[in-house]
């Protein structure tokens, strides 16, 4: 052991030579090098936890660069895994870093898990995290949980010693349309930091058998406000034996489709239907894009009211639900919690103009020409 | 009776507000989750804790004016 590079945590009583040791033996999966896994992958690597996987399939992209803290311009375009596994070689190569340049699914999820003795959820949406849950509850794995939302984070230890599992808190996902993560809401970068940390503090804390782990508990900061708190969980076994029961067909499920079953499909506008529309002042654009991005609003600019996404909720009741509403922004999913949002809110005649997000493979689509 | 309800992640933007102060008859979790979602007829499509004292409520409970209540859904992003 290189005495040197873990001296400070070899001074600590509650650490110690056994305790950097086990530390070095850890195996832990980090699902996700973005914002969370990026913190806490630098904390595990440079406190010598031995033997690390990364599992992300993404590429490094410029709007990372200001939370994702591992890459810089030099890793635009690399494999988010690979590009962090080369940086966490140079910040300490006694560990064994494994990069997995492809997506976590059904089919791969438990043999990878058995490899490992913690695994850690840093993902960002729903669809994954309820596949790694219940991967982790069929592989008997705790689970690290971490999550996000603008200026809110929380995180807690699942299925840890029959502790209560995500399920056991969420037992049911948010509808598609409400389903919108850090890239289409944005999100304040320093909470990534904090959140990740805090992640790999539980790490380090069940590897090292110290402390109390945050099993039971959502740990809930809000970076307005500073207030950190802690909020008791129950366990659901109904909940727990639902995943077991899925065992056998595990590998055959999709998590990526099956909540979709009783959505109403999103309808769509073509640009010359939308003109024609306008020329009779039956309608109104709404454009919710947050910044000036490509959308296909040339031509009826001025028949075109910009409202941001985020702003929507507030604005929407100002408009006239007697009128045709086109929604356009450069994001399919904005589009489509857009539409939802419109029909909700009462209003009948609700179309995403067609190809606004500029998207060729949209399949199933109910296209008005 | 008053109870003061702090909301949390996609229930700010829902709501608009980070807390609120409810009028209650019914001084219980079940006629506070009625009132919210009467109030803002969204949320009966979100799945969120109801957190009394720092304890998600699973079954109904009295409360009391200096509860602590906070709605709680889950977060997505990483």
């Amino acid at each position: 052991m290189d005495d040197q590079r873990y001296n400070r945590h070899v001074l600590l009583p509650e650490i110690g030579l056994t305790g950097q040791q086990k530390l070095l033996a850890a195996k832990i999966l980090v699902i996700g090098a973005g914002g969370l896994g990026c913190p806490l992958l630098q904390y595990l690597v440079a406190g010598g936890v031995g033997h690390i996987g990364i599992v992300d399939h993404d590429k490094v992209e410029k709007s990372n660069l200001m939370r994702q803290v591992l890459f810089g311009t030099t890793s635009l375009g690399e494999n988010k895994a690979k590009a962090a596994k080369e940086r966490l070689y140079d910040l300490n190569s006694d560990v064994a870093i494994e990069a997995f340049p492809f997506q976590l699914t059904c089919k791969n999820a438990l043999t990878l898990f058995e490899n490992y003795d913690i695994i850690v959820d840093g993902t960002d949406n729903f669809n994954t995290r309820y596949m790694v849950n219940d991967a982790c509850v069929l592989t008997n794995k705790p689970l690290v949980s971490g999550s996000l939302y603008k200026f809110e984070g929380q995180l807690s230890v699942f299925n840890y010693k029959d502790g209560p599992t995500y399920r056991c808190a969420y037992p049911e996902a948010p509808k598609d349309h409400y389903r919108l993560s850090c890239s289409e809401l944005g999100v304040i970068g320093i909470l990534p930091g904090i959140i990740g940390n805090l992640m790999a503090n539980e790490v380090f804390k069940m590897i090292l058998g110290i402390g109390e782990v945050l099993s039971g508990k959502i740990l809930h900061y809000s970076t307005l406000t500073g207030k950190m708190q802690q909020i008791g969980i129950s366990k659901r076994p109904e909940e727990i034996t639902k995943v077991l029961a899925l065992k056998d067909m595990f590998s055959s499920l999709d998590y990526h489709t099956k909540h979709n079953l009783d959505q109403e499909s999103v309808g769509y506008i073509s640009l010359n239907l939308l003109k024609n529309i306008l020329e009779q002042d039956l309608g109104l654009v709404i454009d919710i894009s947050n910044q000036n991005k490509a959308v296909r609003t040339s031509g009826i600019a001025n028949q075109t009211m910009k409202i941001p996404f985020g702003h929507l909720r507030r604005e929407i009741n100002r408009l006239d639900k007697s009128k045709t509403i086109i929604i356009t922004s450069e994001s399919e999913v904005k589009n489509t919690a857009a539409y939802r949002t419109f029909k909700k809110m009462g209003f009948n005649n609700v179309y995403v103009l067609e190809d606004s997000t500029q998207k060729p493979n949209d399949f199933n689509k109910n296209t008005v020409t | 009776m008053e109870v003061k309800v702090n909301y949390l992640g996609m229930l700010v933007d829902q709501t608009g507000k980070n807390e609120e102060t409810i009028f209650l008859i019914d001084a219980t979790v079940s006629s506070l989750n009625a009132a919210v979602q009467k109030k803002y007829p969204l949320l009966k499509e979100l799945p969120y804790n109801i957190v009394v004292n720092y304890e998600v409520v699973l079954k109904d409970l009295e409360l009391g004016a200096t509860d602590e209540i906070a709605l709680l859904p889950p977060f997505a992003g990483g």
